[in-house]
């Protein structure tokens, strides 16, 4: 008997909204792909002053990647643990260099 | 500008595939496109194992901690090099000791490095700057010799060889960018290449967290947990689209940028001595990828007056690296040296534009009249 079967609904499905493919295309003709550019300064701006999340909030490629730099803004030394508030709004995080 | 210094290629199928990604359903890490992309380098170059990551100082991140390298550790690497070289390895703690530049070429002098081993080093980063190749064969030796691991920062480096060896495949490691001012690009982007049997298993953990996902996703284990130290250095499916148009026409970008290099050299070869100035100088053992056009002045004086001839005739020319043994944080993480010839690139290197976009024929004989 063939076990494979296929989800009629899955786990997950990604939404998608009117305008991606159009800010897609403008940040191709603003000729600045790379980070930090015109929309990570958009959601920036949109994040702090429309959503309130005061204190500078940066895009970084994944939460991970906010642990890693909440280790180096709370000095965490190899070999040392700390439990320290991230400084996103919404979560708390336990961050660890081993 | 009329003419930037750099400007992103689209080759036209980019948003195709960026929709074709959000339709399957799955944009995060390590879907469809990832995988192929990852399978064409494996292919085309012959890699053993091929990890997408969000930035070619993800992949050197990676390298790091895949060499175990950790504090009292020394990582020889050039002082004429990015950041994201010294930061790697500065993050796990080991001491920089910095290399100076050849007097030909602005790449790690290969003979300098055997004087800089220590009972303490453990990593060589031989950065191809310019996409142009270290001497690999010295290299290698002095890695066998000392029992050393080699990372290559192939940054610049796609699509480019060393006697015929694609650069990148020949360390133990070997870490690609894909940053809008690279021959290939995905905007930020990265690629780990792994060459050693005994790092592949490890780097799949580390790309994913520190967990042992992929194994679960091949079936290997009917659970996946916490195993080992890691972070999220996959780029997104989308990213990962993106970068698949542009490296189905990775052969037509590479003739264009190599048309507009050899513009610049046939233009400024004939004035080169009138107009006190070095041209690029590639090794018969290395190739050309047309990654970037760069002119060498007298000093730092001269090179700035170049710039600012260049910018009153509407051209953006930059300089580039600061060497990173001058540099404040560098100091701190560094064995004090000498690099003479580091120096001399900080302050007489100047690159000129090159992209796609832009025509051999409009780069004019006006512009050399400094």
């Amino acid at each position: 008997m063939n076990k494979t079967c296929i989800m009629q609904i899955p786990f997950n499905k990604t939404y998608q909204c009117p305008n991606e493919q159009v800010y897609v295309i403008q940040a191709l003709q603003f000729g600045r792909l790379s980070g930090n550019n015109a929309f990570s300064q958009k959601v920036q701006d949109h994040l702090e002053s429309k959503r309130g999340w005061d204190g500078c909030p940066r895009v970084v490629a994944s939460v991970a990647l906010r642990h890693f730099w909440s280790t180096i803004r709370a000095g965490i030394k190899p070999g040392s643990a700390r439990l320290c508030e991230r400084d996103y709004k919404v979560v708390f995080g336990f961050a660890t260099i081993v | 500008m009329k003419i930037p210094f750099n400007k992103p290629y689209a080759t036209g199928k980019e948003l195709e595939y960026i929709q074709d990604a959000i339709s399957r359903g799955h944009i995060s890490g390590n879907g469809y496109y990832t995988k192929r992309c990852q399978a064409y380098f494996e292919e085309r170059y012959g890699f053993k194992k091929c990890l997408l990551t969000s930035s070619c100082t993800d992949a050197l991140e990676m390298a790091a901690i895949l060499t175990g390298v950790g504090p009292g550790d020394e990582v020889i690497m050039p002082s004429y090099t990015f950041v994201s070289t010294a930061n790697a390895f500065a993050l796990r703690g080991a001491r920089l000791v910095f290399c100076d530049s050849r007097q030909d070429h602005p790449g790690m002098d290969e003979d300098k490095i055997e004087t800089l081993i220590t009972s303490r080093t453990r990593v060589i980063v031989p950065v191809h700057y310019a996409g142009v190749a270290c001497d690999m064969d010295k290299i290698m030796a002095l890695a066998d010799k000392y029992g050393l691991f080699v990372v290559e920062d192939a940054a610049q480096a796609v699509d480019s060889f060393y006697n015929g060896r694609p650069l990148g495949g020949i360390g133990h490691l070997g870490s690609f960018s894909f940053h809008e001012t690279k021959n290939i690009s995905s905007g930020e982007g990265g690629m780990l290449v792994v060459n050693d049997d005994r790092f592949i298993e490890r780097s799949e953990i580390i790309w994913e967290k520190g967990t042992n996902r992929q194994a679960f996703f091949r079936g290997e284990i009917d659970k996946y947990g916490w195993v080992d130290i890691g972070s999220s250095f996959l780029p997104s499916d989308m990213i990962a689209a993106f970068l698949w148009a542009q490296l189905e026409c990775l052969d037509e970008i590479q003739n264009k940028r190599k048309a507009i290099w050899n513009r610049y050299y046939e233009l400024f070869s004939d004035q080169a001595d009138e107009l006190k100035l070095r041209l690029p100088y590639i090794p018969e053992y290395a190739t050309n990828n047309a990654h970037m056009f760069y002119l060498l002045a007298n000093n730092e004086e001269h090179r700035d007056a170049l710039i600012r001839s260049l910018k009153e005739k509407g051209v953006h020319a930059v300089f580039h690296y600061q060497s990173l043994h001058r540099s404040k944080f560098g100091m701190k993480f560094s064995v004090a040296c000498d690099c003479p010839n580091a120096d001399y690139y900080t302050g007489a290197l100047l690159r000129m534009p090159l992209f796609c976009g832009l025509l051999p024929q409009d780069i004019g004989l006006e512009w050399i009249e400094f």
